[in-house]
């Protein structure tokens, strides 16, 4: 195909919109890529828009040529590399506003256009959200208008083109849909994007010290969810494990450095059996949270020895997991080299400290009076549950539990631990999820970041290791209701003057609205996770098998099917308003003889009627002059006289069969 | 009869030079017994294109010059008692002519305009209670200065639907004004002008024009035009059944007058401009021009 490659012109208000299209396909990149590359771009595409009313701000050659190494410069600023996600986009959206610059043929912008696509292609890279879909979507159907309106000429007004382009897209849905279910899916991403580093995450980190879990107590962003296939865990059941600290050094605890197989010992399971399915949300660790304790699960997890589960690699993207847990259980006997982990103790308690854990030991010979006289202190005497503890610097357990008293889940469980082993009992620190808030409109589980919690784990003979949690004895609401942001939220409002306490009451109806809207829009985004981004190429055997399609003769028959339901379909709705024409013999005629003339290039124009077009005919081909002056007056006698004849209309038929050019 | 037309043709184009097109568009207006406006700046022809016509048709004439202080009174008069009967009698007004010019339509105020356009549509006027019908033929001839001049009040669209035409003049070519310049006086030209058709021969012609054939296929594409109007999106509002109406006799008087005996595409073509220029309102442009405004109709809507 030729496109004009002559000077082009377009309307101004066609690259208005064109300008403003490329601008909405680039806006979400704001989220991604470097506050430099942005304005670059929003700047080059703010001139363009400017040089339409003022021609004479168009740049030179040279000034291109520097805006070029402008933009070059600054991506390698940014990324020091040209590849990669972050660096790859910003070097396409320097590209796309660069072509924005220098459009000046017809070609340019079907050129600026496409490279749109592009870019709005890149996203995906970034995100696969729903809402991103929706908007996509929408630049699909901006840049599909703009091409309209560069096909149509000053002809359409912008609510045609746009409605035509909406209309377009629509259309498209269907064959998008088929292509999804039916294109065959392939295993794993299909690129493999290289480790960016500072990729910013949240979750659960790799050491706990006082603060670590408390940072994310704020944040909404979900950690995962999950649909159970039976009953639900009562809240004080939902403990989700995560990595599982033995080694202190007064202030924090850190993890073993990555250790090779060890033999896990099978506990003993018991009671209710928890089937469900757990959809992680990237976390950049190994770890796979499942309900304390799991005993079936992929194989491609593995079980440490602390009943952690831990994928292959790192959970970079979204992934999906079903897992049959049981809350009773009994782990069995302790290797002496997990007897020595679990006493491991930084320095010599305190005197306090010994003091208070012998007066425990005095009155109770047995581990668990010991448990439930620690408990015990942590409820009996002022200790307070509190987000916001007091910065401790040095020897922040001992000053805790004897000065400040105010801490939260990682102040207790680190505290617990460290008594207990002062004690002569085996203890651990567990961190993971506790809880999480019931979605009814979509009916999951759905647990976030702020959910983070740390517990203990004690070994006591006779039931192996015991999960405590002496949150729970301090705080039972933090374990039964779970944490509840929005209260938290009204709460830092409440407070001083009755002018905030109005406030905080709006806010709290705020959030209530707020909340449900929240559920809905939960739901959503699982049911997206559920049924899109998970079909993968098993979900898509599994849907195929459904169809009882088993090999490819199968899914060709498949597709054939649906092309003859769209080709019915199709023929439905257009053949009722063709039946007039159709039928008229005469007009049948005039069509051959108006193709006939079309092969030799005299082509009917959609409005020309047939006098008008047989005299621009007769002088574009004299030669014929006479043979189409008779069959175009021949035709109108047939079509519009008043009495037509059979005869007419079957001589018409002769001589449009005679017709030659 | 056809004789007669062209002959009528070819006076008027002696008089009203190098618009041939005009000339035919009102004959087709008044064979198709509908009222025919036309918009224009001052001083391009419009009173002398009626004069011509009235004249040439020996139709008796009267010219109203709206005015802003015009009342209906002066239009379809009024009472008058007379001192020796002392009774009343009534003493029509300037609308109990066959042929009314009425100058410059939108200067007077809506009032007045209305008086005439209810004549217009019924053919008869009532004053004090009496209906009186009009003189037949009655043809109606409206010139008005274009809506963005000072002191006018622009017809309403349910008063412009009334008339039938609405077309413009233009600028002569320069040859044309070179003639114009050059020759007699156009108001001595007007004296000397044969009668070339009376009144009743105009009604013989006009009950023809209702016989002229429409076929099946012309009735669609005549309803495609109007579907198209309604439904592309191009104007605010689509045509009524009263502007189909009207377009289908515009197509008759020209088949007519073309001297054919079925109406062709063409046609409806050459009527479409002048019939809906002033009943559409295109969404996209302020055009005012009606072969701009029809031209997405005649290009998109097949004809055939």
């Amino acid at each position: 195909m030729k496109i004009g490659a002559t000077s082009f012109k377009p309307d101004r208000t066609q690259q208005n919109l064109l300008l403003f299209s490329v601008f909405f396909v680039a806006a979400p990149h704001l989220l991604n890529l470097g506050l430099g590359i942005v304005l670059y771009f929003s700047l080059l595409a703010a001139w363009r828009f400017a040089s339409g009313y003022r021609p004479a701000l168009q740049p030179g050659r040279l000034l291109l040529f520097v805006l070029t190494l402008t933009g070059a410069a600054l991506v390698y600023v940014d990324y020091h590399r040209f590849y990669g996600r972050e660096a790859g986009s910003s070097l396409f959206l320097v590209g796309l506003g660069l072509k924005l610059m220098e459009m000046r043929t017809r070609r340019d912008v079907y050129l600026v256009v496409y490279l749109a696509f592009f870019v709005a292609l890149t996203q995906y890279l970034f995100s696969q959200s729903v809402a991103l879909a929706a908007y996509t979507l929408a630049a699909v159907g901006l840049l599909i208008s703009v091409l309209i309106g560069l096909n149509a000429g000053p002809v359409l007004s912008l609510k045609i083109q746009l409605k035509m382009a909406a209309v377009l897209v629509a259309q498209a849905m269907p064959i998008m849909l088929v292509l999804f279910l039916f294109f065959p899916r392939i295993a794993g991403p299909l690129w493999a994007l290289p480790d960016d580093p500072d990729t910013a995450k949240t979750g659960l980190g790799d050491i706990v010290e006082p603060g670590s879990i408390s940072r994310l107590v704020l944040s909404r962003e979900p950690a995962f969810r999950v649909d159970f296939e039976g009953p639900v865990p009562a809240p004080d059941e939902r403990y989700w494990r995560g990595p599982v600290f033995w080694h202190t050094d007064g202030t924090r605890w850190t993890l073993p450095p990555e250790e090779g197989r060890h033999d896990v010992r099978a506990p003993e399971f018991a009671g209710t059996a928890y089937r469900y399915t757990i959809t992680l949300e990237p976390h950049q660790n190994r770890w796979v949270f499942a309900l304390d304790l799991p005993k079936t699960f992929p194989g491609e997890l593995s079980l440490t020895r602390e009943y952690l589960l831990l994928a292959r690699q790192k959970i970079g993207e979204r992934r999906q997991f079903t897992i049959t847990s049981y809350p009773n259980y009994r782990t069995g006997e302790l290797s002496p080299a997990e007897r020595d982990l679990g006493l491991q103790l930084p320095d010599e308690p305190s005197a306090r400290v010994v003091r208070l854990v012998e007066r425990w030991r005095r009155s109770s010979s047995d581990p668990q009076g010991i448990v439930n006289k620690a408990l015990h202190h942590f409820r009996e005497e002022p200790f307070v549950y509190t987000l916001n503890p007091p910065p401790i610097p040095d020897k922040p357990i001992d000053t805790f539990l004897f000065k400040t008293r105010k801490g939260f889940c990682e102040h207790y469980a680190t505290a617990f631990v460290y008594l207990m082993r002062a004690a002569g009992i085996p203890a651990r620190v567990v961190t993971g999820y506790q809880g999480g808030q019931w979605n009814p409109v979509g009916q999951f589980l759905e647990v976030r970041q702020a959910d983070a919690h740390a517990w203990a784990e004690a070994w006591l003979p006779g039931q192996g290791w015991t999960r405590i949690d002496p949150t729970a004895a301090v705080a039972p609401h933090r374990i039964e209701q779970g944490i509840d942001l929005d209260r938290q939220w009204a709460g830092q409002a409440a407070g001083f003057s009755p002018v905030q306490r109005v406030l905080s009451d709006t806010a709290l109806d705020f959030h209530d609205w707020y909340r449900r809207v929240r559920l809905v829009w939960a739901s959503i985004d699982h049911a997206w996770n559920q049924w899109v981004l998970s079909y993968n190429p098993e979900h898509q055997k599994q849907f195929w098998e459904a169809l009882g399609i088993v090999d490819w003769r199968g899914l060709i028959t498949w597709l054939a099917a649906l092309s003859v339901l769209c080709g019915v379909l199709v023929g439905l709705c257009i053949r009722p308003r063709r039946k007039p024409e159709t039928i008229d013999p005469a007009l049948k005629a005039y069509s051959r003889f108006l193709k006939k003339l079309a092969k030799r290039g005299v082509i009917k124009r959609t409005g020309e009627g047939p006098r008008d077009f047989a005299l621009r005919a007769a002088s574009e081909r004299p030669e014929a002059k006479e043979n189409i002056g008779a069959i175009t007056a021949l035709f109108l006698e047939v079509r519009y006289g008043q009495q037509a004849d059979p005869s007419d209309i079957e001589r018409l038929k002769q001589r449009v069969k005679a017709f030659r050019l | 009869m056809r004789n007669v037309l062209n002959r009528l043709f070819h006076t008027a184009n002696t008089v009203i030079l190098g618009k041939s097109r005009q000339i035919r568009l009102a004959l087709c207006c008044l064979l198709a017994r509908g009222h025919l406006l036309i918009e224009d700046v001052p001083g391009v022809g419009k009173t002398t294109l009626a004069h011509t016509l009235a004249s040439l048709l020996g139709l008796n004439y009267q010219r109203i010059q709206f005015t802003s202080d015009l009342l209906p009174a002066d239009i379809v008069g009024s009472s008058i008692f007379d001192g020796k009967t002392h009774t009343f009698h009534f003493q029509p007004g300037p609308i109990f002519h066959q042929m009314i010019l009425a100058d410059e339509i939108n200067r007077s105020t809506p009032k007045a305009q209305s008086a005439l356009l209810e004549a217009m549509e019924e053919h008869r006027v009532t004053v004090e209670g009496e209906t009186r019908s009009l003189p037949e033929p009655f043809f109606v001839i409206a010139t008005q200065n274009p809506v963005c001049q000072i002191g006018t009040f622009p017809l309403p669209e349910s008063q412009l639907d009334r008339f039938l035409m609405r077309i413009s003049l233009g600028y002569p070519d320069s040859r044309s004004e070179r003639a114009l310049l050059k020759g007699e006086d156009r108001a001595v030209l007007l004296e000397k002008i044969p009668i070339c058709l009376s009144a009743d021969e105009l009604l013989t012609l006009q009950a023809e024009v209702k016989t002229v054939h429409v076929s099946d296929p012309l009735l669609d594409y005549l309803q495609a035009l109007i579907r198209f109007s309604r439904e592309s999106g191009h104007y605010e509002y689509g045509l009524s059944p009263r502007a189909g109406l009207a377009l289908l006799n515009a197509a008759r008087a020209w088949t007519f007058m073309e001297g054919r005996d079925a109406v062709l595409p063409e046609d409806v073509q050459a009527v479409l401009g002048p019939v809906c220029g002033h009943r559409l309102r295109p969404v996209a442009s302020g055009a005012t021009n009606a072969d701009v405004i029809v031209a997405p109709m005649l290009e998109q809507v097949a004809a055939v």
